[in-house]
């Protein structure tokens, strides 16, 4: 109660002073009767006490001010009059000093637009739900296996359907693979993605189609009726938006199917779901059932997405504790396939977001203290225009005007600034806006929905308009007749004011430790990332994809022609120095793990699940790419379809497994397709295949020729001179061989490894403009006090030339000043700047968060910065004439 | 809201709701401030709840009217609660509420008549 009422008397004060005197004690009886009669801690008391505060208040500082206006006389349009002389006099004030208007104008202007910016991409990335009803009840489900160390991992049918027959936690679950199909009937073929979906998906994701029916469960089933669901982008485009679209049919993969609807306008799915690598930008515009038996596959093949929607009272934990049990159930049954396997839940929204709420946090903050430093900066400024002006406002209260008069005036003034400094602050906000969602580029989920957020803008406002008014009327606060008098005799500032100045700009510095040190770690992070040797060519390397579709490459020695043929021809091709095919192209695409035995046996570490990456490569793909030759050879025309088989292995294979034995010659034995005992036929350098900054693990290559189980194929092409120039050789050569085949996503190496990094340069880029900006502020503030200091001691610098101090002398004293100043912002900066470089930790490649370097070198950043803006000042007290100074006195 | 003059008690009408209960929760006797609140909650089964600043403003104009006054009698000593401040209607005021009242009166019954007429 006490503290409801302190609150309460606090309010009070938003009442004009008369009316708090006459009833003031009153209506805090009252409240406090109210409070116990409802409850201190009613929310609906605060509301309405709150409500009436604003309103009353206000309505009764209206009636005074009618009331005064009445007794002087004035007529509404004499006191329009007025406050247009108030604005014309306010522009005539920042017309004659146009270095304080500029500055004040530029501090709002940074603070509100780049607060607002962050805030609109935070709000869209994480705090948004999914464009899904109830999109908070979806949660993404995973098979795990903690012996084998896979803690997230795509879900075998049987489990699937296992879960969904047994749990009770959902209201739905629904299961998907994203795809990609080739589109063939309309001029040349082209490739679209989207998903294949199980038909009971569309009910968890709860979005009706915007026309038709989404599938039905007769249509999931092996050997269904082809048929298939558009997106509203796709049926504009294709169909150009023809209302009888159901019906018609669309040739996917070389089959006719019926469009059987369409969906909604943002309607998007699957989300790239981020679990390990990058996903790939894309747009979805078709689905098709999965039509997949899921009681008849393996329960160890792992291929599929799961997502569910929570029942009605049930939590993550209690639904992932559900359906661990009945995958402890499903390992009892069957032992071979399922011992060592439970269930992990995620929520669908983290999935999305994936690892981007740390960064985001920690831009988050960032500008937090960007916009603190600009509401300081602006406070700063006008308590030294404040100081200046108080003589000004002695003489207007000495001639006879009130302090009313004189609040008006600065009011006016200060909601001047304001206004032009939000207007610019919108148009930075505005433009920014583009600018990060150009540079986010396709790696920042969500980063589409992103747009200038009202509630942001807003808030940044009034956050910078409430400093500028606050500390705007301080001088009319500090002017009062009685000590008009003083300040008229008195030249410079107070005491107290310079101290409160002198706090905000340590303040200042201090934020810009935190923001200075931030941005050189990941700066620093970023530049040692892309300085990686990833162990292939990055530049003058060119990729596209080809699908194969099963129904014209129905068998290994059709695809092989295909490459051989295709490969044969890019090689002859003018400007191309070499080429190859892969089926998951390094840092692109994901790779598969196998597990292997050497000369029969397992490998001495079996801890580790003896898991290798592989991948199929053509003759030609080492070279193509510019990955070392080790030991041996690459693979060429001698591993055909009818030659002994052999597999090539990575250097970190070699290392792990072989243990200084050569390899060469040694026999591996794969578990894929055939378990087919494979000589190693070479030894090439690692690749990092995963991301930049991981480490290529052990990993082996079989030939394309020998086994060409994969149906997409990635082209990867060498040119002599630039890469994007081959691209329409590609796409001639893949016409000409097949012109029902598409080529897409042809990006040159350069492209994908700079989209894989998108996501620290976007973190170190805000983060480097942030810090700009605050050195930028702080440095504003430091010139704003020591100019200050400088008007105020004029006399005594003079005094002291007068007495024989060299300029030299002075000018020390001043800069000194300077410098102490951003001493003791360092030195509260670093221990909130250590504290801040921990949240980063978790962004940072190979730069240790704490290092000293970093933290020394922002402070002489800082200390330079410093010294810079007390230059100017330090110059002008220089030049002070001491008989001059002498003689104002 | 300018405070009322006084004149003929028609000039002021029509009176805000609120100040139109304040009149009535004074009718009966004097009252310090959250005795009205309490005493209009009950009348109008809680649909008008004053807030201390609605409160305390009304009243300030309705003293500047000569609605009411302040009250230099107190109730009995161990009743009285000593800080606070009491009111009273005045004559006038008593005139007001009560061509207020004869106000409504007529408004209602003219609503009467409309309304079976548009019914009928």
């Amino acid at each position: 109660m006490k503290l409801a009422v302190r609150i309460y008397s606090v309010l009070l004060w938003l009442y004009p002073p008369q009316f708090r005197e006459r009833f003031g004690a009153d209506m805090l009886d009252v409240f406090q009767d109210c409070a116990r009669a409802a409850g201190v801690a009613s929310p609906h008391l605060w509301f309405r006490t709150a409500g009436d505060v604003v309103r009353h208040a206000g309505a009764e500082w209206i009636d005074r001010w009618k009331q005064t206006h009445a007794a002087t006389g004035l007529s509404h349009g004499g006191r329009m009059g007025m406050f247009l002389q108030d604005v014309r006099y306010g522009v005539r004030a920042f017309v004659q000093r146009p270095g304080f208007t500029a500055v004040a104008v530029l501090t709002l202007a940074l603070g509100i637009g780049a607060t607002t910016t962050i805030f609109s991409v935070v709000d869209a990335v994480v705090l948004k739900p999914l464009p899904f009803a109830d999109a908070d009840r979806l949660v993404v489900l995973w098979e795990a296996n903690d012996k084998k160390n896979l803690p997230y991992m795509f879900v075998a049918p049987p489990n699937f359907a296992d879960w969904r027959e047994r749990s009770r936690s959902f209201v739905k679950m629904g299961v998907w693979r994203d795809q990609s199909f080739t589109l063939t009937g309309q001029g040349a073929a082209e490739q679209v993605y989207g998903a294949s979906m199980s038909h009971d998906l569309f009910d968890v994701l709860r979005v009706p189609p915007l026309m038709g029916r989404t599938f039905a469960a007769a249509e999931d089933q092996p050997g269904g009726p082809p048929v298939v669901i558009i997106s509203h982008g796709f049926w504009r485009r294709w169909f150009a938006g023809r209302s009888d679209v159901i019906g018609k049919t669309v040739e996917v993969n070389g089959v006719a199917c019926e469009v059987i609807g369409v969906m909604p306008p943002h309607f998007t799915f699957p989300l790239p779901v981020a679990f390990e690598g990058v996903p790939a930008p894309r747009v979805n515009e078709l689905w098709m059932p999965l039509a997949v038996n899921l009681l008849a596959g393996q329960r160890g093949a792992h291929y599929l997405l799961a997502l569910g929607r929570l029942a009605p009272g049930v939590d993550e934990r209690r639904a992932e504790l559900e359906l661990s049990g009945i995958a402890g159930q499903i390992a009892v049954d069957h032992p071979d396939s399922n011992e060592g396997w439970s269930a992990k839940i995620v929520p669908f929204a983290r999935q999305v977001t994936g690892d981007q709420r740390p960064a985001l946090l920690a831009l988050s903050i960032a500008v937090g203290l960007v916009l603190l430093l600009a509401c300081a900066n602006v406070a700063s400024l006008l308590l030294a225009r404040g100081v200046g002006r108080r003589r000004e406002m002695a003489i207007r209260l000495a001639l006879g005007a009130t302090r009313a008069r004189i609040a008006r005036q600065l009011l006016t003034e200060s909601l001047l600034l304001s206004a032009l400094g939000s207007i610019a602050g919108f148009l930075i906000a505005s433009w920014l806006v583009r600018t990060v969602r150009a540079l986010g580029g396709p790696m920042l989920p969500r980063l589409d929905e992103v747009s200038l957020d009202a509630r942001a803008i807003f808030f940044t406002m009034a956050a910078c308009v409430s400093a500028a008014l606050l500390f705007g009327l301080a001088p009319a606060f500090q002017v009062s007749r009685a000590k008009a008098n003083d300040w008229l005799k008195e030249r410079g500032g107070s005491l107290r004011t310079a101290r409160m100045q002198s706090g905000l700009v340590i303040g200042e510095l201090a934020l810009s430790v935190i923001l200075l040190a931030g941005a050189a770690l990941l700066g620093e992070s970023f530049v040692r990332l892309t300085g990686i040797d990833p162990g292939f060519q990055i530049q003058q390397t060119l990729t596209a994809h080809v699908s194969l579709p099963r129904s014209r490459y129905s068998d290994g020695p059709s695809r092989i022609s295909f490459a051989e043929r295709t490969l044969e021809r890019l090689r002859a091709a003018p400007g191309i120095a070499a080429a190859g095919t892969i089926d998951a192209l390094a840092i692109a695409d994901d790779r598969q793990g196998t597990g292997f035995t050497i000369d029969n046996e397992a490998p001495s570490d079996a801890v580790e699940s003896a898991n290798v990456n592989f991948a199929f490569v053509s003759p030609g793909y080492f070279e193509a790419m510019g990955i070392p030759l080790l030991a041996g050879r690459y693979f060429d025309m001698r591993d055909h379809p009818d030659s002994a088989p052999t597999i090539v292995i990575n250097q970190s294979m070699a290392r792990r497994y072989f243990g200084g034995r050569d390899p060469i010659g040694r026999r591996i034995t794969v578990g894929f397709n055939t378990r087919a005992t494979r000589e190693v036929v070479g030894i090439v350098g690692d690749e990092r295949h995963v991301s930049l900054d991981r480490e290529a693990p052990p990993g082996v290559y079989v030939s394309y020729l020998q086994l060409a189980a994969a149906s997409r194929l990635t082209l990867v092409i060498r040119t002599a001179g630039d890469p994007a120039a081959a691209a329409s050789i590609v796409r001639d050569t893949v016409s000409a061989i097949d012109p029902q085949l598409a080529v897409y996503d042809m990006r040159t190496m350069e492209q994908i490894v700079g989209d894989s990094v998108s996501r620290p340069r976007f973190s170190a880029l805000l983060l480097a403009i942030f810090a700009a900006t605050a050195l930028l502020l702080a440095a504003v503030g430091v010139y704003g006090v020591i100019s200050q200091l400088v008007g105020q001691r004029t006399q005594e610098f003079g005094v002291r030339m007068a007495l024989g101090a060299s300029p030299i002398d002075v000018g020390r004293l001043v800069v000194g000043f300077g410098l102490r100043l951003a001493a003791i912002g360092v030195a509260l900066g670093i221990p909130a700047a250590l504290a801040f470089s921990r949240l980063l930790s978790g962004l940072l490649y190979g730069v240790n968060a704490t290092s000293p370097i970093t933290y020394a070198v922002v402070s002489i950043v800082l200390a330079l910065v410093a010294t810079l803006a007390a230059v100017l000042p330090a110059r002008r007290a220089t030049r002070v004439d001491p008989l001059l100074a002498l003689r104002a006195e | 809201m300018t405070p009322p003059r006084k004149t003929a008690p028609e000039a002021l009408l029509p009176l805000k709701p609120v100040v139109f209960q304040v009149l009535l929760a004074l009718a009966d006797g004097e009252r310090h401030g959250y005795a009205i609140v309490q005493d209009i909650a009950q009348r109008t089964s809680a649909r008008m709840r004053l807030e201390p600043g609605n409160l305390y403003r009304s009243l300030k104009w309705m003293l500047e009217g000569g609605l009411i006054e302040e009250s230099k009698r107190r109730p009995a000593p161990d009743l009285d609660d000593e800080r606070r401040r009491y009111y009273r209607i005045t004559p006038f005021g008593h005139r007001v509420a009560l061509a207020e009242a004869s106000r409504l009166r007529s408004l209602a019954s003219e609503a009467r008549r409309k309304l079976a007429r548009s019914q009928g």
